[in-house]
């Protein structure tokens, strides 16, 4: 099978290697969280005093660059790898991330969340082989965030407007890049085009988000009736890290039975709107007769009622063939009026002639679109009667 | 694992995080968390919006040619143009094609597509399944949004139908049938003034002649009417009798007996066409299919189409139909008999054979060796058994005159019928 598109070649130069671009802006968004979350998490500050700046940057960008390129360089080989697991496999892939998440509470004896998730991150970043590795990092990437800024009443909008916007090129780059890589497609976008998506389907959201942040009133009733003010640790509650803990986890489980709610509702609309045929509802009994009655004779009626002389006067000549039928003298379907009259032996001249004549009638009626009055098809039944009185003396 | 039950996707952790800062937000009441939720509960409306409206009046055509033959490849270009402005990144194209060895074609648009742009998508495949009518289609298409948050799919009702004929090869050396004696048959009208017949003497006027071709000054001389008499040029006829009854068939999905018949019948008919005779066909079974006598690549194409529609059917013999259409054969033509070995009772042909011979009608018989293949009704267990060995059957046909020609599962037809058995 060969595949050929064809397209506008001005309108498509090729575009950035998908591959580097997106490791790149993984590497930055793990540097750039992790950077932010040591920097901004009172606990960790307060745990490890000596930890400055100086030491945890160069570290922390030796550690993911060298963690980042080793996935992104042995990709293939660790692709083909895990594509292989079988379901024990997978399950004990996930125990080593929770090993590698416990790895801080082992060093330092003591449950250190925003530690726990940058070590997890470190992992994943180690194993970022497929789409499945990114969502993982994104999902741990945003935990950490949340956890920041749950904490850290006084953490900086900026840091938090980073790592959104570094997750959402992330976002969209390994959309690119795999979908070119499932079909094995060199050609890629032009930068400018990732321009547009930023402005369309980034930054909106961004600055619908600056939006609120500047005119969201404080929360709490003390500290409403007091202006819009950018006083952020003032305006929030300071709770002990015991609460916090509990909130984390109040918040962590409603919001998977959220979720779940979702999940029902969204499996619901789907079962609803399935393809059904429209309902038929079948009635039994007494109702069934009343329906057939009601078709039968309001809705289309049948019968004598509406026939004209017309239509009478062939009745009649049906029921003469058929009379005659019974006494002897049965009419083929493919005799006509005439050879059918002529084929009757009449007792009498008398009678024959009356043969004749409703035989003309009839003809006249049924082909020749005569006009028919009512006294017409008195007489002809009186006709036919007088026939059928003959015959069936003979 | 299926990825449409995956639970951590992109969807999936935004919804989750954008619910859980918007409560953990609320019950802190910290600001900053709760635009932070919306933010991310924003970016999941945006692009849920986009990808809602992707394939809101999207068209899409398929165009092909509505005929190929068989092992050939086709040109198939699927035409699209968006209905909204929203661009479409990365679109997924799946079309059902069902004549080729892949049953869907997959490809990929790496360019936006909007509704300023159309776009044509053009693939090639080779047409491996057998002969009859394919229904290409229906179109699927698959988007996301360009964060891969929301993916899209739908089935557009694109259904073009393709004829798949049967191959016709080529048969160089088919050595029975002569060339015809008027070339161009069914192709074009010849124009020549006069007659086109030659003329040849005078003979005595018959009842029932054409007054014009009475020789009136010759007529005079003699004292009685005459008339021009002039050599018929005439043009060979071969009529293909196809054994299309049920139990015929023997084999398995695509390398069946009947499709050895049927591409013997092809490859003879072209033959006969490329020669310049004229051709026509019975296919003897429940179906009765018969094409009149023409000739011309117009007639071999309508030989084709009809032999693209066969399917095998019906209980009566062979040599019974048989019989029914030798009357209708004209004197010196060619009857080329295609038919399974196990459906051929030489008691009963041999007689027919005669009656053919004694008209001068040259009797070329193509024998599928139907035991070759996977036996398909259990009727056929007995008829295999019962019927006799396929040497014996040749040296009985041989006898009466026959050339004979076979082919068995496996082997090239057009190869076998260049190469009639000794």
């Amino acid at each position: 099978m060969k595949l050929i598109q064809r397209h506008d070649p001005d309108f498509f130069k090729g575009g950035a290697a998908y591959k580097t671009a997106l490791y790149a802006f993984a590497f930055s968004q793990c540097v750039w969280i992790g950077v932010g979350a040591l920097h901004f998490d009172p606990v960790i500050r307060r745990m490890i005093p000596g930890l400055s700046f100086l030491i945890y940057v160069p570290l922390l960008l030796t550690l993911f660059g060298g963690a980042v390129l080793i996935g992104m360089v042995l990709q293939d080989v660790l692709a083909d790898f895990f594509r292989q697991f079988h379901y024990g496999e997978r399950f004990a892939f996930l125990l080593i991330h929770v090993l590698v998440f416990c790895i801080p509470i082992v060093l330092f004896m003591r449950f250190f969340l925003s530690f726990c998730l940058l070590s997890l991150n470190l992992f994943l970043a180690l194993t970022l082989v497929n789409r499945q590795s990114f969502t993982r990092l994104y999902a741990s990437n945003l935990f950490l965030m949340s956890m920041v800024i749950l904490k850290q009443p006084g953490v900086s909008p900026i840091w938090i407007l980073g790592g959104f916007l570094l997750i959402a090129s992330c976002m969209s780059l390994d959309y690119f890049y795999f979908k070119a890589s499932d079909y094995g497609e060199s050609r890629g976008m032009p930068p400018i085009e990732f321009r547009r998506i930023a402005f369309k389907y980034v930054l909106p959201p961004v600055l619908l988000g600056i939006f609120l942040f500047w005119t969201l009133p404080p929360i709490f009733r003390q500290y409403r009736f007091q202006g819009i003010h950018l006083d952020i640790p003032a305006s929030r509650l300071q709770l002990p890290p015991k609460e916090l803990s509990r909130l984390v986890l109040n918040t962590v489980i409603l919001t998977v039975l959220f979720m779940i709610g979702l999940a029902l509702l969204y499996w619901l609309r789907k079962k609803l709107k399935g393809r059904k045929p429209p309902t038929v509802i079948r009635m039994k009994g007494v109702m069934t007769r009343v329906q057939k009655f009601v078709k039968e004779k309001i809705l289309h009626p049948k019968g004598k009622k509406g026939m004209g002389p017309k239509d009478r006067l062939i009745l009649e000549y049906n029921r003469f063939c058929m009379e005659m039928r019974d006494a002897g003298y049965p009419r083929e379907s493919s005799r006509t009026p005439f050879e059918y009259s002529r084929m009757l032996e009449a007792p009498s001249g008398d009678l024959w002639e009356t043969v004749e004549k409703i035989t003309h009638i009839f003809q006249d009626v049924m082909y020749g679109n005569r006009d028919v009055e009512e006294t017409d098809v008195v007489r002809f039944q009186g006709d036919v009667e007088k026939i059928l009185g003959g015959f069936v003396e003979n | 694992m299926n990825p449409e039950y995956r639970l951590l996707t992109k969807r999936t952790i935004l919804v989750f995080f954008s619910f859980f800062n918007l409560y953990a937000g609320y019950m802190v009441g910290s600001r900053l968390m709760i635009c932070f939720g919306f933010t991310l509960l924003f970016l999941l409306v945006f692009t849920w919006h986009a990808a809602h409206n992707f394939f809101r009046d999207i068209k899409a055509e398929r165009l092909h040619y509505p005929r190929v033959f068989e092992e050939e490849q086709i040109r198939v270009r699927i035409r699209i143009e968006p209905g909204t402005p929203i661009p479409l990144y990365m679109l997924e194209l799946t079309d059902t094609f069902p004549a080729g060895d892949s049953y869907w074609i997959h490809s990929l648009l790496p360019e936006p597509i909007d509704s300023r742009s159309t776009v044509e998508v053009e693939y090639r495949t080779e047409c491996t399944r057998h002969r009859g009518v394919y229904v290409l289609g229906p179109l699927k298409m698959t988007c996301s949004d360009p964060l891969g948050i929301h993916r899209r799919r739908i089935e557009l009702p694109v259904i073009t139908d393709l004829l798949l004929y049967p191959t016709a090869p080529d048969l160089e050396y088919f050595e029975l049938l002569e060339d015809g004696t008027l070339s161009q048959v069914g192709m074009e009208t010849l124009l020549r003034p006069g007659h086109s017949e030659e003329f040849t003497g005078l003979r005595e006027f018959d009842y029932g002649d054409n007054p014009r071709h009475i020789h009136w000054p010759s007529s005079v001389r003699n004292q009685k009417l005459l008339v021009k008499e002039f050599r018929e040029d005439i043009t060979t006829e071969v009529t293909l009798f196809l054994d299309m009854r049920r139990l015929s068939l023997s084999g398995v999905g695509d390398i069946t007996s009947v499709e050895y018949i049927v591409k013997a019948a092809a490859a003879v008919a072209r033959a006969a066409v490329d020669k310049s005779h004229m051709v026509q066909f019975f296919a003897l079974g429940g179906n009765k299919e018969h094409v009149p006598l023409g000739g011309g690549y117009q007639h071999l194409i309508t030989i084709l189409d009809r032999l693209t529609y066969l399917r095998p059917k019906g209980e009566s013999a062979f040599e019974h139909d048989l019989a029914l259409h030798i009357p209708e054969l004209k004197r010196g033509s060619t009857a080329v008999l295609i038919a399974s070995a196990t459906s051929i009772h030489p008691e009963k042909l041999s007689p027919l054979v005669r009656r053919m011979r004694d008209r001068n009608i040259l009797t070329t018989v193509v024998l599928i060796d139907d035991r070759s293949f996977i036996k398909m009704w259990r009727e056929q267990d007995f008829r295999w058994k019962k019927a006799l060995p396929i040497r014996q059957l040749q040296e009985i046909l041989r006898r009466e005159g026959c050339s004979l020609f076979m082919a068995a599962k496996g082997d090239d037809v057009a190869e076998k019928l260049q190469a009639p058995l000794k």
